[in-house]
């Protein structure tokens, strides 16, 4: 069930194009994005397009609320993000994860983070809202 | 009659242009800045199948909006007339209000509400290109930086 989950979510040609990978471990879902010159947001530092940390914070939360859901029901839809970006994102690969906050029968909320060398130094956190259609 | 401060504002749109078409990310999705200027900024994103949800959803993917947003936001930034050499997105808040139809392109107004130290408040509304369709809005604080690369 999640491997054809996780093949959907990827599959997205928006996610392919940025180069982001999704797989699944003990811990959950894990996004990685390998460092790419054109992945870059700002020429001086040089650091990582923060839409692009944006797309993949919201990809990795929404396939971790997919699975939670066991792909079941209806796609819930993004409402709202809200993303603090704490440090630049380096000229390196991004780590992502998210984990569901609380999902209940008609909205859910979800947190995701990403990082670069370290875990314990995230470079950006969102939180992020999903509304789940009747059925 | 000429803004009296006509030079230094054209002076800040260079700035701010020479910043956001350098950057590689906006470039290579066909992201444009027609307008710029004195705090403002349009930005048009033309429909892709690069930009796309999924192969069976040709809506443009929420990701490739906050591109838009947040590539907006620093092109209205960058353009003030107390602009910054340099500015990052401290954080960003999205509301997506609605769902872009498939195949539909969007068109970005940013507006650059107050510099206050070194923060600038921005604001963004996101429409379809033509049918004026409201799909997303943000609210943003962006970090400034004066007196590097850039000038």
């Amino acid at each position: 069930m999640s491997r054809a989950l996780i093949a959907k979510a990827q599959a997205s040609p928006w996610l392919r194009h940025l180069g982001l990978t999704l797989t699944e471990d003990q811990h959950g879902i894990c996004g990685h994005l390998p460092f790419r010159p054109d992945l870059i947001g700002n020429p001086h530092l040089p650091a990582l397009h923060g839409g692009v940390t944006a797309t993949c914070l919201e990809a990795v939360a929404a396939l971790t609320l997919g699975l939670a859901r066991k792909g079941q029901g209806p796609m819930p839809r993004l409402i709202d993000t809200t993303i603090d970006y704490l440090r630049p994102g380096l000229a390196r690969d991004l780590q992502l994860r998210a984990r569901v906050v609380r999902a209940g029968r008609r909205f859910a909320s979800l947190e995701a983070w990403a990082w670069q060398e370290d875990p314990a130094r995230r470079i950006a956190e969102a939180r992020l809202h999903y509304m789940i259609p009747a059925d | 009659m000429d803004h009296p401060d006509a030079p230094h504002l054209a002076r800040r749109e260079a700035i701010a242009r020479a910043f956001i078409e350098s950057l590689p990310h906006s470039r290579s999705i066909g992201l444009s800045l027609p307008v710029m200027g004195d705090g403002r900024a349009s930005a048009l994103l033309p429909w892709s199948p690069t930009l796309c949800r999924a192969d069976d959803d040709l809506a443009i993917h929420e990701g490739a909006i906050a591109v838009l947003l947040d590539t907006a936001s620093g092109a209205a930034v960058m353009s003030h007339a107390q602009g910054p050499d340099l500015t990052a997105t401290l954080d960003l808040r999205i509301d997506h209000l609605a769902s872009p139809r498939p195949g539909a392109g969007l068109r970005a107004e940013a507006r650059c509400l107050r510099i206050e130290g070194t923060i600038a408040f921005v604001e963004v509304s996101v429409h379809e290109m033509e049918s004026e369709a409201l799909i997303a809005r943000s609210s943003g604080a962006f970090t400034l930086e004066y007196g590097s690369a850039g000038t």
